[in-house]
């Protein structure tokens, strides 16, 4: 019930639309229960009288009146009134059809669109350390499928069982009108259905639980299979993935089975009920009959009516099975709409004034209980230029990310100007970083695209200039189509160099004034790495740059040089102090500049 | 073949035709006997399923009105007909339930297959497939598509048939009740038939429309997932939901155009039924007032004829709705079927042999390349490397020192010449036995889901686990490993989100090592690791490539000067080639790029001008700045 409130919610601002589908699903129903009572005058009054019985009025008939005014042989008038009533009947019936179902899947994806925009908006607001624990395939499900899951409870199941359950009500009181014992029947066996539908809703869901884990499993393995391509080629591993996939796949079709055996079981049951009622009105008809109690126009209603109960309450049954799936995808994507966001704004965001200085007083983070970082203590005023080196997964790039807020720290505070960085607005906070990052992601679009991602509006010659700065000018016209080309997800086609590039004309074309390198010269060659060294030198000359580096040589003429080796710092100050200090640092500049001596030896 | 981005539509080459169904039957061939079975089993039921109204016929004209007949009284008769009423629906019931059992068994093992099939296809696909569309789009096409066509082939087909059948049987008995009345009928289901064809073919173009539009999304959310710190570093949060938005509203307005078509199923194959049974009406009174002297019927028969037609409808709507599943269902499999006719660009040779184990041999023969057939990368290469060498390739990023090792593991097919490995033309040999020999250490370190040792083990799924942790200790894994809180078995998440970079290429190397390649291909390999780790795995590299023909690129020159030999990579060839010293003599390109990493090393760092805090420009300004000095 949660789901359907919650849900609702998207789907409430098109309720005058409902409404009209509402009606039309009134009218249509309307229509139909009203189609058997066409037939019984047809041939009670017109052609059994015209093969010579006599004429049967049956007062219960709602279109008797229609017949009244007519002779009663006047078999030609009679029936061109009765069939122009059936046709427009139709007519109308088709009409309603038509626009009840354009209407309601227009605003139904209406509805769902805005789940979707919701939850896609959700998932890109959403810290890394609360994305990292889902599984790709598993965000993927909650973003593109589980909306859509929900939606079918809106197009179908909720409106179907209100159908299923009006037919049962309307066709009972038409029976009652015929004879009020007609009615017992379809009450008992309705009462016993809904105490095993209840039954049925449980089991049922556990089934909808494991088709869906298997789903994201089979999608995650697909996911993996796709993006790690150039391993398994090269490990030439094809037939290990294609059994890993095949596990995941059978399981699928498994879960499917089993899903039908408990689906097909309980609507065996529905059915027997359905078919035991259906049968036990014949009887009680005949008896009826027999005794004088209905007619045989009424007989021939009567079955009518009983089919359609029998008919309401097997597809209720099965609607209220369906609906589950519907409950279980709406449940997740609610968990994950509902889950806190450990970064967000502020109640009342303070906004990033003039050139910002950052600092960090004793910062510490956690993840999960493990210290990644340890006390960090960093003054970063506008301008300064600070170099950061350290071992193999000893926290370099965690500060970065804690200055973009892409995760918190869990202990002392990180400043711009003065202000902890949690009271500013996120947007404007890292409006003011340019941030390169280490793994390299560039989109599905042309080269121009991913340079100007930060503002599509940025003209020609500023791309090329971003470009020009970055060392990537003099590769991008040689490629297929220049600028235009496309590169491929992750940027698949382009050397590793040629994509570090293009993500730093990324970050230039931002024009921050704080940029975050993070080790992004590592696949280039010396000389161009040299040349864009430079070109900084010469170009972010004004602004705040924090570098990670392994290469002592890249951050040597840095104002602060930072060593950190397990998240904390053990040595710090400027390239000189450094060297005096003859720490670790002094020992691996030494290294690398010995290298570089033998080069030239 | 230009790129696909999320936001075109993907041209899909492959269109249904009537061999496409012979296809489709192929996959339906196992099921074979169920599903003719539950065929048979269906059409005999729906004769069953006639029953009822048939012998309410006989309730009506003997029983109700006390008649009795058959020699017995009307409660017997009621009795005896109410028996077989019932017997005919539980029957009908416990059919049901067997037949939802096995053909949605059936269902699922067709899609099952074909996706099987599909993914097999896949695992042959060159780079170039993986390239040229968003991942988004291929995931697509085995997931949401496939799994929606579970449905048609466990019901729709059997179904159909059946229906078919049904309608054929309840003719031919409407005929035995009446020929007259039967034709008028039979002449409202032509036209029907013509248009809903019609309907089809138009409905199908947009349902093709609309996976396109699907796929533009899927691949955008995808992507979006992937990339989302980027997305939030650039502020691109709410522009980026906005494009989502976009993507999904496209995606509404083709499945609108999908339902308007869709939704002219139900009032054209219903309608021309009622047509006919007014027009069944008139002839019946016709007959009962004896204007056109056309005989006469019996109050049954023209009920019976009435209730038999009714039960048309039952099985035209399925066939409707069926129809419109159809639609869905073809433009769904074309994207599949279009995986599974793709050939590969890169595959097995018919008559392709094994590479028999080697020594490491490796010869370049005249060897042209290109990735697009217009623009040569490599122009008339050739080289030779005798065993056990090690060679590095330096020179300009995109000059193409990728491309020689990626050509050695056959990754792309040559545009002339030849590459032997001891003698035999890897064209010639299964990529299977090439690649399992030729180790290739990439740029883009690959996590997989799993354990850091099922990681390592990736490569050789039999070694044991004391190989592995040796593997990581090789290149000095090993300390990062055991500082994880499971050591070698703690669980990475997929792409290893979890491990920096530097992290992830160890556990590369790692597993590279363990399968102790003949032939060993290291692409940057060590670019993001620390510089400390770094000297300790090159003091290792001298041990690990021992035995191995080995090609090293890196940027950092250090790695590479032991190397037997230097290639420096430009202008589509080899534009130098000898021991470090030799090209230090030389003093060409290579002797540059040398010298070029120690000037900077040499820049005076006090020589910098002190920083001052200016204001922020307007972006377009700064670069234009930039620009007038660049």
């Amino acid at each position: 019930m949660n789901v359907i409130r919650k849900s609702w919610k998207y789907y409430k601002r098109y309720w005058p639309d409902f409404l009209l589908v509402f009606s039309f699903v009134f009218i249509q129903l309307g229509l139909g229960i009203l189609m058997p009572q066409i037939p019984q005058l047809i041939i009670d009054r017109i052609l059994n009288p015209a093969l010579g019985a006599a004429p049967v009025y049956s007062s219960g008939n709602v279109f008797s009146f229609v017949l009244d005014g007519y002779a009663p042989d006047d078999y030609w008038g009679m029936l061109t009134a009765m069939l122009a009533l059936m046709l427009s009947n139709r007519l109308a019936f088709y009409i309603c059809h038509y626009i009840r179902w354009n209407v309601h899947h227009h605003h139904l994806m209406l509805g769902v669109n805005l789940m979707r925009d919701d939850v896609f908006h959700k998932m890109l607001r959403q810290s890394p350390l609360i994305l990292n624990k889902y599984t790709s395939g598993n965000l993927l499900n909650i973003t593109n499928n589980d909306a859509a899951a929900v939606k079918e409870m809106y197009n179908g199941h909720l409106f179907f069982i209100f159908e299923c359950f009006l037919n049962v009500a309307a066709a009972t009181y038409f029976l009652s009108r015929i004879n009020i014992f007609l009615m017992i029947v379809p009450l008992i066996s309705g009462s016993v259905t809904s105490v095993i539908i209840v039954f049925y809703n449980r089991n049922i869901r556990k089934k909808y639980d494991r088709i869906r884990d298997g789903n994201i499993a089979l999608n995650s393995c697909i996911q993996e299979n796709i993006n790690g391509v150039r391993i398994i080629r090269s490990f030439a591993t094809e037939r290990q993935e294609l059994d890993k996939f095949e596990r995941r796949n059978a399981a699928f079709r498994d879960n499917y089975v089993d899903l039908a055996k408990t689906a097909s079981k309980y609507s065996a049951i529905f059915r027997t009920i359905g078919e035991t009622m259906g049968v036990s009105s014949v009887i009680i008809g005949i008896i009826l009959t027999l005794n004088g109690f209905l007619t045989l126009g009424e007989f021939a209603t009567f079955t009518a009516y009983t089919n359609t109960i029998n008919g309401a309450i097997i597809g209720m049954a099965v609607h209220f099975g369906n609906l589950q799936n519907s409950l279980i995808a709406g449940r997740r994507y609610f968990e994950f709409m509902d889950a806190p966001e450990p970064v967000k704004d502020a109640a009342e965001p303070l906004p990033v004034e003039g050139a910002p200085s950052f600092a960090f007083r004793n910062v510490s983070v956690d993840f999960e209980g493990a210290p990644v970082v340890k006390n960090i203590c960093i003054d970063l005023p506008y301008g300064k230029k600070l170099g950061i080196m350290g071992r193999t997964g000893s926290g370099k790039s965690v500060l970065l990310k804690l200055m973009n807020r892409l995760y918190d720290c869990t202990e002392g505070e990180i400043t711009v100007n003065g202000v902890n960085i949690k009271e500013v607005r996120v947007d404007d906070l890292r409006r003011n970083l340019a941030y390169v990052m280490q793994d390299v992601f560039l989109f599905s679009d042309s080269v121009k695209g991913n340079i100007a991602f930060y503002n599509e509006e940025a003209s020609d010659e500023a791309v090329t200039a971003a470009a020009e700065i970055s060392e990537s000018a003099q590769f991008i016209p040689k490629l297929s189509d220049g600028y235009e080309t496309v590169v491929g997800e992750r940027g698949l086609g382009l050397s590793g160099g040629q994509k570090q590039r293009i993500s730093i004309a990324r970050a230039l074309l931002k024009n921050a004034p704080v940029i975050l390198l993070d080790d992004c010269t590592s696949a280039l060659d010396y000389e161009t790495e040299k040349k864009i060294t430079e070109n900084f030198i010469e170009f972010l000359d004004d602004k705040t740059v924090v570098k990670v580096s392994h290469r002592a040589s890249s951050v040597q003429t840095c104002d602060e040089i930072l060593f950190l080796e397990n998240g904390e710092i053990v040595e710090r100050g400027t390239h000189d102090e450094l060297l005096a200090l003859d720490g670790v640092y002094s020992r691996i500049y030494h290294d690398q500049e010995t290298a570089r001596q033998e080069e030239l030896s | 073949m230009a790129r696909n981005r999320y936001n075109e539509d993907e041209a899909i080459k492959y269109k249904f035709n009537k061999s496409s169904l012979r296809k489709v039957l192929w996959y339906v061939k196992p099921y074979k006997k169920t599903v003719v079975t539950m065929t048979v089993l269906m059409a005999v039921m729906s004769f069953v399923a006639l029953l009822p109204p048939m012998l309410n016929t006989f309730i009506l004209d003997y029983v109700a009105t006390g008649k009795g007949g058959l020699g017995l009284s009307a409660l017997a008769l009621g009795v005896v007909i109410v028996g077989l009423v019932a017997v005919a629906v539980y029957s009908d019931t416990v059919f049901t339930y067997f037949r939802t059992l096995f053909m949605t068994k059936t269902g699922h093992s067709i899609v099952h297959d074909m996706r099987f099939k599909a993914f097999e296809r896949l695992q042959k696909f060159a780079f170039d497939y993986f390239d040229n569309r968003p991942n988004g789009k291929i995931l697509a096409r085995l997931t949401s598509y496939l799994d929606e066509m579970a449905d048609v082939f466990a019901n729709s087909f059997v179904l159909l048939i059946v229906d078919m059948l049904r309608i054929v049987i309840i003719l031919i008995w409407l005929f035995v009740i009446d020929f007259r009345l039967a034709l008028i009928i039979l002449a409202a289901v032509v036209p029907m038939s013509f248009v809903v064809m019609l309907l089809r073919t138009v409905l199908t173009r947009r349902h093709r429309v609309f996976r396109n539009k699907r796929s533009n999304r899927t691949a955008f959310i995808a992507e979006n997932i992937q990339g989302h710190g980027v997305v939030k570093a650039f502020n691109r949060i709410d522009k980026n939901t906005a494009i989502s938005s976009e993507l999904n509203d496209e995606v509404r307005k083709s499945w609108d155009k999908v339902i308007r078509v869709n939704e002219l199923h139900m009032p054209v194959m219903d309608g021309f039924f009622y047509i006919g049974l007014a027009v069944v009406y008139v002839v019946v009174l016709f007959m009962a007032t004896g204007t056109l002297g056309i005989g006469s019927l019996t109050l049954g028969k023209v009920i019976g004829f009435i209730s038999y037609m009714g039960m048309i409808s039952g099985p035209l709507n399925e066939i409707t709705s069926i129809f419109q599943q159809l639609s869905r269902a073809t433009s769904n499999l074309e994207s599949v079927f279009d995986i599974i006719e793709t050939e590969p660009t890169v595959k097995d040779r018919d008559g392709a042999e094994e590479l028999l184990p080697v020594e490491g041999n490796v010869l370049f023969d005249h060897v042209y390349f290109s990735y697009d057939n217009s623009r040569m990368i490599l122009e008339d290469v050739s080289f030779e490397i005798p065993a056990g060498r090690s060679i590095a390739l330096v020179g300009p990023t995109g000059a193409g020192k990728s491309t020689v090792v990626n050509l050695l593991s056959r990754f792309y097919d040559l545009n002339a010449g030849r590459i032997l490995i001891d003698g035999q033309d890897i064209a010639g040999v299964t990529l299977y036995s090439l690649r399992k020999q030729v180790g290739v250490m990439m740029q883009d370190s690959f996590i997989f889901s799993g354990t850091i040792i099922e990681n390592i083990r990736y490569g050789k799924p039999d070694a044991t686990d004391e190989a592995c942790i040796e593997a990581a200790r090789r290149v000095h894994a090993d300390a990062f490993i055991e500082s994880l809180p499971d050591g070698y078995y703690t669980e990475t998440i997929e792409q290893g989100a979890k491990l920096s970079t530097g992290e992830r290429q160890l556990i590369s190397f790692a597993r590279v090592i363990l399968t102790d390649p003949k032939i060993l291909i290291l692409d940057e390999a060590t670019a993001s690791i620390d510089t400390h780790t770094e000297a300790l795995i090159k003091e290792a590299l001298d041990v690990i490539l021992a035995g191995r023909t080995s090609f090293v690129i890196a940027h950092r020159l250090s790695t590479i000067q032991k190397s037997d030999c230097i290639f420096y990579i430009a202008n589509k060839g080899i534009a130098e080639a000898g021991t470090h010293a030799q090209l230090m003599e030389k003093r060409g390109y290579y002797y540059k790029l040398v010298m070029s990493g120690h000037k900077e090393l040499a820049k005076d760092p006090a020589a910098q001008p002190a920083p001052q805090p200016v204001p922020q420009p307007a972006a377009a300004a700064e670069i234009e700045k930039l620009r007038e000095v660049v």
